[in-house]
């Protein structure tokens, strides 16, 4: 080999590893590149997929929940119990007192016995008249109001069967 | 104008002021009774009526103890009665406006207890005769 041969053998080789070198130092440094680019779209993903964890409605429940209605009845039943127990008395609305029966007078027992036995006359004779009429309101004033109630529903019960023939000038009393 | 035309002009005339003067009358309302539930009519044709059976009215009664009652009772050309009794404000309030030529209709439950009143009055009612 000529001294021209060799170097042009030289240049070749040190073209060859030359451009070895440069394209192996090319190649790392684009694989570089594209290794911190995937590093930041993988971290950009795990910031994404953070927030929408934080952000996402909560996952249900394997099984779904079910109310316990009962449970739930005795708790606020219970903690009613608790507040009224705590409430002052004063805080309470009174007891509406039952109206004390009024108990009847002898004019009242009278009254209600004379309307008893006018009712008892007009069905047997099967008639109201003007004259039984004034006679019971007579009668209504003086008996107590559960007398009174006890009459008028005698009367009424009397008519609407139909088994008294109302002859009255206006109301039956 | 000659007498005859200012004659005729007069009843012209006569004629269309007793049309203006014309409303809605006659509306008579006989006392009907349903069963054992309700039972209505005017008071005023009730009287009028020829037989001598109808009737319908209301009457309110009040005591020294506070109590009132009211009582509607109505009694049909078939002689057919029913009555009702109501301690209920709002029924005793609704009696008080009753008047002589009224229309009344009331409901009853089972007990005889007025679970309804109603009164009306209307131009149309003829009013009671003498």
């Amino acid at each position: 080999m000529s001294m021209n041969g060799k170097w042009f053998a030289a240049t070749l080789v040190l073209v060859g590893v030359s451009s070895f070198l440069a394209g192996r130092q090319t190649g790392s440094t684009r694989d570089d590149a594209v290794l911190r680019e995937l590093q930041q779209v993988r971290s950009r993903l795990d910031a994404l997929a953070t927030r929408d964890a934080a952000t996402a409605r909560p996952a249900p429940a394997a099984a779904p929940t079910t109310v316990d209605t009962s449970r739930l009845s005795a708790e606020l039943a219970q903690v009613l119990r608790d507040e009224l127990a705590r409430a002052p008395l004063t805080a309470r609305p009174a007891p509406t007192p039952a109206p004390a029966p009024v108990e009847p007078t002898p004019q009242a027992t009278r009254a209600h016995q004379q309307a008893r036995q006018l009712l008892d006359d007009a069905a047997r004779a099967r008639r109201w008249t003007t004259e039984d009429a004034l006679a019971f309101r007579r009668a209504l004033v003086d008996m107590t109001p559960a007398q009174r109630d006890e009459a008028i529903r005698w009367l009424v019960t009397a008519i609407n069967s139909q088994s008294l023939d109302v002859q009255t000038q206006g109301s039956p009393f | 104008m000659k007498p005859h035309n200012r004659i005729v002009l007069g009843l012209a005339c006569t004629l269309v002021g007793l049309s203006a003067w014309a409303g809605v009358r006659g509306d008579s309302r006989q006392v009907v009774v349903e069963d054992n539930w309700r039972a209505y009519g005017t008071l005023s044709t009730a009287r009028n009526s020829t037989d001598s059976l109808q009737a319908i009215s209301c009457a309110i009664s009040s005591f020294d103890s506070g109590y009132s009652i009211v009582s509607c009772s109505a009694r049909s050309s078939t002689g057919q009665s029913l009555i009702c009794t109501s301690l209920n404000p709002l029924i005793i309030e609704t009696a008080r406006a009753i008047n002589g030529d009224s229309y009344i209709m009331f409901t009853l439950d089972a007990e005889g207890n007025c679970t309804s009143l109603t009164v009306m009055q209307s131009s149309g009612f003829e009013p009671k005769q003498p």
